[in-house]
């Protein structure tokens, strides 16, 4: 198989234990699985964790992908599975934290590239919306594929993309057109 | 600004954003690629169904067998078909509800919440049509140990259907949960059927409450288990 094939191919020869198909289909989904996690914890350690713990998930759970059926929604419902996880985890750790009485100096800030700062973009945006916002603008996929990763309706997806197109029209103001 | 604004804009920012190091791909690539093993894709939703729906009546059909067919012979041939095909209908949906918990973003035909309570409903519905008798003789004792001997199919069914889940990949534990608790609970209703000659709906009601019982039972446990996980 070759590192071009669609990615529903590559996994199918993942299934089958053919290793160089496994090494595609990490090395093509990596990258926009890492900007979904990027854009919504605004962390790289954080985003560096995700992708790591998401790729363990896929390689445990990997006979459950249906062969033929399409492969991103499959794997942004384990990836929004993982986010949501950490999510939970965060609001527990900090609700274990001790109060100080002074603060530590904040950390600096992480190098960022330049042009808009898609997480400061969408960070004005309900978690909901963000996240099919993500899964349209950054990773490419259709309505339909959104809405079978999020277990919702194409209806429900359509509505969530409107909304945020809605605030994000105030938010982009700045920006200029 | 116009939506292609919005797009152009958003485009801007996801190319401007950085990726993941090269150095973590590879190790990952290092952790999952030398040990990648081949694996059996899961089976179909319409043979997972093939299993578990015979199985969910395999199980009610010996319990009541032993406890007595009372309900069986008090039903006419129309009132037999009627229910125990719309139980098997609902098993079928229940099962695939179960698989849509098994299995991340498969096509989902509702919640097992929702397919519970239409489930119920739907129930209720065929009782009050087929019988017309209102009374209720003896309704709390009678009724709980109708609910007592349902509960107790629809724990092993349930059981027997979390197992399955185990096979897959649960996302939601409180659905999957929900879902198997659901399977268990028709399981037990058609153990129910077979079982008890009382055709009033008002002690019927009795016999759907197995639903919501161990739908919640499921759920529960589902809950409990991923509360432990962390």
């Amino acid at each position: 198989m070759l590192p071009d094939d669609p990615l529903e191919t590559l996994m199918a020869g993942y299934q089958q234990g053919d290793g160089a198909s496994t090494r595609a289909v990490i090395e093509r989904l990596s990258p926009p699985l890492y900007r979904f996690f990027l854009a919504q914890v605004r962390s790289r350690r954080h985003a560096d964790d995700l992708l790591q713990e998401t790729w363990l998930r896929i390689h445990q759970a990997r006979h459950t992908y249906r062969p033929g059926q399409p492969l991103l929604p499959w794997v942004y419902a384990i990836a929004r599975h993982i986010r949501i996880d950490h999510y939970r985890r965060s609001l527990r750790w900090e609700a274990r934290e001790v109060q100080v009485e002074t603060f530590p100096d904040p950390p600096a800030p992480e190098p960022r590239a330049s042009g808009a700062d898609l997480a400061a973009i969408l960070g004005e945006l309900p978690e909901s919306q963000r996240e099919v916002l993500l899964m349209l603008k950054v990773s490419g996929m259709t309505l339909e594929e959104v809405a079978r990763a999020t277990s919702s309706s194409v209806g429900s997806v359509k509505q969530k993309a409107h909304r945020a197109y809605l605030k994000l029209r105030g938010v982009l103001k700045g920006y200029g057109a | 600004m116009t939506p292609p604004d919005i797009d152009r804009i958003l485009r801007d920012s996801v190319e401007s954003q950085p990726g993941p190091d090269a150095g973590l791909i590879e190790a990952i690539s290092r952790g999952i690629v030398p040990g990648v093993r081949p694996v059996r894709p899961m089976m179909s939703s319409w043979r997972l169904s093939a299993i578990l729906v015979p199985g969910s009546v395999g199980l009610a059909l010996p319990v009541s067998m032993l406890v007595g067919q009372y309900g069986l012979r008090a039903l006419s041939g129309f009132q037999a078909a009627l229910i125990f095909s719309e139980l098997a209908v609902l098993l079928w949906l229940a099962s695939r509800a179960l698989f849509a918990e098994m299995v991340p973003a498969s096509p989902r035909l509702t919640s097992p919440a929702r397919l519970a309570t239409w489930a119920a409903l739907a129930l209720m519905a065929v009782f009050f049509e087929l019988f017309p008798d209102r009374s209720a003789t003896d309704f709390v004792h009678r009724g709980l140990g109708c609910l007592t001997m349902g509960l107790i199919v629809a724990a092993p069914a349930g059981a027997l259907s979390a197992l399955w889940l185990r096979r897959g990949l649960v996302l939601h534990a409180t659905a999957a949960g929900a879902a198997a608790g659901l399977m268990g609970a028709l399981a037990g209703i058609f153990a129910l059927e077979l079982h008890c000659p009382f055709l009033q709906p008002p002690h019927l009601l009795w016999h759907v409450l197995v639903i919501p019982a161990a739908a919640l039972a499921g759920a529960g446990i589902g809950r409990i288990r991923r509360s432990s996980r962390g």
